[in-house]
């Protein structure tokens, strides 16, 4: 058998042969600084264990090799979300002013950098990215000085060969140090790892290159390549079986001296302020009274060994702490891979040691896992990765929960006390997850002052025989409910219907293109966009006693008005009649006695019994009842809860992320009807409330303001954003710089309906463009398709807009639901949870990433 | 051998012309990375950093004031010399005592500090040593030498050329060392002794002039090591060269400053690469023909 197994290995690799016949140390394998040749004996185990550099390489690379395998796993912080920001402050116990860099102690074995991040985890983090880039990069230099230096070697004198002379003079002519840096500029630092790869290795190629060279040219002329030519073997095929192997040794020696200056290169580059990614370039205030706007300096945004040394270089006089660690690191890895070079110079001088194992095809597998860990690390260079996984960690059965609490509280009614026991749910919530207070500091709930109207009776509307009992009753909040706007008030009416149409813009009506028109004891029906809208005092000064709007049947269109005077608008106005906005459906049902349908309705038939100038009425047969009794107009406080969570980033925490969601719902009415509003819109604040919670696990720092806002008012026109929007006291200095500025939200989030509807995530199509390409992109990763589609107004869009605040509003696609439907049952935690996931990645991104 | 350098000169001359190409080209790309021109491709780069080539070497470049480039070179030059210098002579005298007192035992300890001393970023001699002075500062109250600063004396001079000689040290102590020992055990070193010589007529007759050709690659070798490690040594000391120039110009994207600069380096490189040759034909009649 191993004689068949040697005869296929024959076959397979024809030049395992010469590894066989190779009794004596292969010609050429000389050294040129001791110039023993190998004494051939066979490599025992005591070559290994006597040599000393060899054992010292081995040891400290494989815990280089270890270190940046799992370092990010023993790493006792996580450098990407949980960078802890220490404000300089005086401690009064210690009496002393503390600010970072903090000595090392119990907290942290290194001490800190001047962030306040954990240096031991910097470095444990930053060992992989600075490895891995220092290996790919030795990996480059060697294979393309390989192949430039062999080729150029085997063509002695050829065009090719001057050429790769001349570069390699005019690469070598400039201190490398200066070349790369320039180099990695010119290529753009911000692009990161991929920039530092090719700078280090367009520079770094050549000595290899000059080295190949000159071995290729001496050993082109030994007899026994002469000898291989002479057996028929072509030009390549002679270089890759007889020459490479004779190179193979010194170059696998070379390749760990060559990291060894990789290494110190990225070492030294770092310290003069060249390190992976560049960093943000932010002006940073250390102290009250000492700006730094004359030297930006870079925030590492990806942790690297570099980055830590070129920052504590400032602190070398006072704090030397922070930056011996990476010195050090650098020293010790320069030092291993220099041992392990000068080892294997030993060993193969000694044993002649056969290196024709670089040659095989696992070799291969050699340079394929590395440019493979290369990639990951690309990839996974900076923080993106550990959003995910802070995302990762979101628990919608938590936020579910959450509903399921806010979903038992009476529907949530605005000024009632079911909103009020919400409130103080989602304020302890806040309290629980490490938010702070908002307004002034002192407590999470507020409110604003505003006046409500409620109904005392449950409003009433239905169609009632000739004069009859109610043939169909409607219901309230779902199929029809009342405005309060100019003369709409109480009333208990039963009356014919009579439909007025129009058929000219609004502006073109004035104040007597309607002489008349008589509606004396009729209820009118009117189509929204087809009646100006202020057709209801007309109708009301032409005697009509009561008015049905035909609306659409989204959501809120029937809702029931019940402030006072929202945006300037006049409320309550005697003398009042009952004026109802009703669903398409329950003006079909209106209309079946007739025999009509709602496109009929418009045209100028045989039913129209008066008419004028672009208007005409015609009278129907159904009788309607209507009936509402409102209370009087009470002061009412509606409370929204503010949590903010304080950005730790000089220049970014002015920007304030609000993220606002609504919580309350229709609420009681007064026959004791309960919505439970569980998916609009308790869904939502379980939403953001798990997202604190997720943050807070995680030790999340955000770098910009977070303001969680869960409002109370939803429901009613106004829900006290503009208000609050223009009390500065409500964004307290978020940093001390300016406190004079404008504090307007930077972004705002809006997520909505986020426990149902169909299975794709809708976003209003007015949102900013890159939070909805950030959004969509998160949502793919969870696997949720994104659509955006058509318009539709939203409650104080227009306040947002006029800020030139970034916004987004984010549901599941077709989220209407009946009010009463509206409950927990609807929920599904399954979407609670996808949506949960994309939105905090999304949210993550925002409060940590520099650029949005 | 005049031809030879004369052919040299010229080639340096056009490497000099590649040079500054090169650095104008990087330094345009440098600053167009920051505002980013899709339209602007590398092919206009390069004929932008062709014609700023022209001007320069037609001398209507804005050059900066020759006086200051001239003092930052001197200042650059006398460090490096000095340490080159002092780091030949010890490294030199320390590899090659060692080599010929021929004891087995003292290998290993000097390869291996020789390997701690090639090993060891400036940056972190630069640290050790800072870090030691104000420690000594701080404890004695006695300032032993200046730990930044520019002057030609001890006190300024000893921390930078200190770290800059510590990689040639080593360096050239290890290529001494084990080329001097290698040369001593060749066949024509008995045969040198066998015919009666001295250990010193040996050395100096058979020895020396066979050691000089990998010794002369090492200082070479060493001087590029060194040109390399000025920026950080400079910058680290703040010693006004042209290291520190450099970095300065680079981060103030001053294209034309780099450019000098840079060449100033590159040329220094060149022409001591060009010397070396040259001795290398003196010493060694076999490169003659090659």
């Amino acid at each position: 058998m191993g004689f068949l197994k040697g005869v296929v290995r024959q076959i397979l690799d024809p030049r395992s042969r010469l590894d066989r016949l190779s009794l004596s140390p292969e010609p050429g394998a000389h050294d040129d600084e001791t110039g023993l040749l190998g004494v051939g004996s066979r490599l025992r185990a005591r070559h290994v264990v006597l040599n000393a550099p060899l054992m010292f390489g081995v040891l400290i690379v494989t815990g280089l090799f270890a270190i940046a395998v799992f370092g990010p796993l023993w790493a006792p912080k996580n450098p990407y979300i949980a960078s802890q920001h220490i404000v300089p402050h005086y401690d009064f116990q210690r009496q002393e002013y503390i600010r970072p860099p903090l000595p090392p102690s119990s907290e942290f074995p290194l001490g800190t950098d001047r962030w306040g991040n954990d240096l031991l985890s910097l470095m444990l983090h930053g060992a992989r990215n600075t490895l891995v880039a220092c290996a790919f990069i030795t990996m480059v230099r060697i294979l393309a000085g390989l192949v430039l230096g062999g080729v150029a070697g085997w063509n002695e004198g050829s065009a090719f060969d001057r050429l790769v002379m001349g570069l390699v003079v005019v690469v070598t002519s400039v201190p490398i140090l200066i070349s790369s840096m320039i180099l990695i500029y010119a290529l753009d630092i911000r692009r990161g790892l991929p920039v530092f790869i090719i700078a280090l290795s367009a520079v770094g190629w050549a000595e290899m290159a000059q080295y190949i060279r000159s071995e290729f040219m001496i050993l082109r002329k030994a007899p026994y390549i002469e000898g291989a030519r002479a057996t028929g073997l072509s030009g390549l095929a002679t270089a890759v079986r007889h020459i490479l192997p004779n190179v193979l040794p010194h170059v696998l020696v070379i390749t760990f001296l060559e990291m060894g200056a990789v290494m110190m290169l990225l070492g030294e580059l770092g310290f003069v302020g060249v390190f992976i990614g560049g960093g943000s370039r932010i002006p940073v205030v250390t102290d009250i009274f000492e700006f730094e706007t004359l030297n930006p300096v870079g925030i590492p945004d990806v942790p690297e060994w570099g980055v830590i040394l070129a920052e504590g270089f400032r602190w070398l006089r006072s704090k030397p702490f922070v930056v011996l660690p990476p010195a050090l690191a650098f020293f010790i890895a320069v030092l291993g891979f220099n041992a392990m070079g000068e080892g294997l110079r030993r060993l193969i001088e000694q044993t002649g040691f056969s290196t024709g194992f670089l040659l095989r095809k696992r070799m291969l597998l050699v340079i394929g896992g590395l440019t493979l860990a290369t990639v990951f690390v690309m990839n996974n260079t900076g923080p993106a990765p550990w959003y995910s996984r802070v995302a990762g960690d979101y628990n919608g059965q938590a936020a579910y929960e959450h509903v399921a609490a806010l979903a038992q509280m009476d529907g949530r009614g605005s000024g009632q006390p079911g909103g009020w026991q919400a409130a103080e749910y989602i304020a302890r919530q806040f309290e629980a997850y490490g938010l702070e207070p908002g307004r002034r500091r002192t407590s999470f709930i507020q409110d604003i002052e505003t006046r409500l109207v409620r109904p005392v009776e449950q409003p009433y509307l239905a169609l009632v025989g000739e004069p009859g009992p109610a043939r169909q009753a409607f219901r309230h909040q779902l199929d029809f409910g009342f405005v309060i706007d100019g003369h709409g008030g109480s009333g208990d009416i039963v009356a014919p219907l009579t439909f007025v149409g129009f058929d000219r813009e609004a502006a073109q009506y004035s104040w007597e293109s309607f002489k008349g028109l008589d509606l004396r004891d009729r209820i009118v029906l009117l189509l929204q966009d087809n009646a100006p809208d202020d057709f209801a005092t007309e109708a009301l000064i032409r005697g009509a006693s009561g008015v049905l709007w035909v609306v659409g049947d989204g959501r809120d269109d029937v809702r029931s008005q019940l402030q006072v005077g929202a945006r300037g608008r006049e409320s309550l106005l005697e003398p009042a009649i009952p004026i109802y906005r009703i669903r398409v459906s329950v003006a079909q049902a209106l209309l079946q006695p007739d025999g009509m349908d709602l496109s009929q309705l418009l045209l100028r038939d045989a039913r129209v019994d008066q008419a004028g100038p672009g208007w005409f009425a015609k009278s129907l047969t159904a009788t309607v009842h209507m009936a509402l009794r409102l209370g009087e107009p009470q002061p009412v406080h509606v409370p929204f809860v503010l949590g903010y969570k304080f950005g730790s980033d000089y220049d970014l925490s002015d920007q304030l992320v609000v993220v606002y969601a609504s919580f309350d719902g229709l609420g009681l009415d007064p026959d004791g009807t309960i919505y439970p509003a569980a998916n609009h819109n308790a869904s939502s604040v379980g939403l953001l409330l798990e997202v604190a919670r997720l943050w807070q696990l995680q030790e999340l720092n955000a770098r910009r303001s977070v303001l969680f806002v869960a409002w109370g008012g939803g429901q009613l026109d106004e829900p006290g954003a503009k208000e609050f929007l223009n009390d500065a006291h409500n964004i307290p200095s978020l940093s001390t710089r300016d406190m004079y500025r404008d504090f307007a939200p930077a972004i705002v989030i809006q997520p909505d309906y986020a426990g149902a509807g169909g299975d794709s995530l809708f976003i209003h199509p007015d949102s900013d463009r890159r939070l909805t390409r950030l959004l969509a992109e998160t949502a793919s990763q969870v696997g949720i398709e994104v659509v955006t589609g058509q318009q539709h107004v939203l409650p104080h869009e227009d306040l947002l807009a006029s800020r030139r605040t970034r916004w987004l509003h984010v549901t599941w696609s077709d989220p209407d639901v009946a009010p009463d439907e509206d409950t927990l049952e609807w929920i599904d935690p399954d979407k609670l949870q996808k949506l949960g996931e994309a939105f905090s990645l999304a949210l993550t991104t925002i409060v940590r990433q520099t650029s949005y | 051998m005049l031809r030879f350098v004369s052919r040299r000169v010229a080639f340096i001359l056009i490497i000099a012309v590649l040079i500054v190409f090169f650095v104008y080209l990087g330094m345009g790309m440098v600053r167009n990375s920051e505002v980013v021109d899709p339209n602007y491709n590398l092919l206009e780069h390069s004929l932008d950093a062709w014609q700023l080539t022209r001007a320069f070497v037609a001398g209507r470049a804005p050059v900066p004031d020759r006086a200051d480039i001239w003092q930052a070179y001197v200042n650059s030059m006398g460090l490096v010399l000095v340490a080159l210098a002092g780091a030949t002579v010890l490294g030199l005298s320390i590899g090659g005592v060692a080599a010929l007192t021929k004891r087995k035992r003292l290998a290993l300890p000097l390869l291996a500090v020789t390997i701690v001393g090639i090993s060891v970023p400036s940056f972190f001699v630069a640290l050790l040593l800072r870090v030691g002075e104000l420690r000594f500062l701080a404890v004695t109250g006695h300032r032993l030498v200046s730990v930044a600063g520019f002057g030609w004396d001890f006190q300024h001079m000893l921390l930078p050329v200190l770290v800059l000689a510590a990689w040639p040290l080593a360096y050239l102590t290890r290529t001494s060392f084990l080329s001097l020992g290698r040369v001593m055990e060749e066949d024509y070193i008995r045969t040198a002794y066998a015919k009666g010589l001295t250990r010193r007529w040996t050395v100096r007759g058979h020895a020396l002039r066979n050691v000089a050709v990998p010794l002369l690659t090492a200082l070479g070798v060493s001087v590029r090591f060194a040109l390399s490690a000025l920026p950080v040594v400079e910058f680290f000391f703040a010693w006004p060269g042209v290291g520190v120039g450099l970095l300065t110009a680079i981060n103030e994207r001053q294209a034309t400053l780099v450019v000098v600069l840079a060449l100033v380096l590159g040329l220094t490189i060149l022409f001591v690469n060009l010397a070396l040759d040259v001795i290398y034909r003196v010493v060694d009649p076999r490169m003659r023909q090659a």
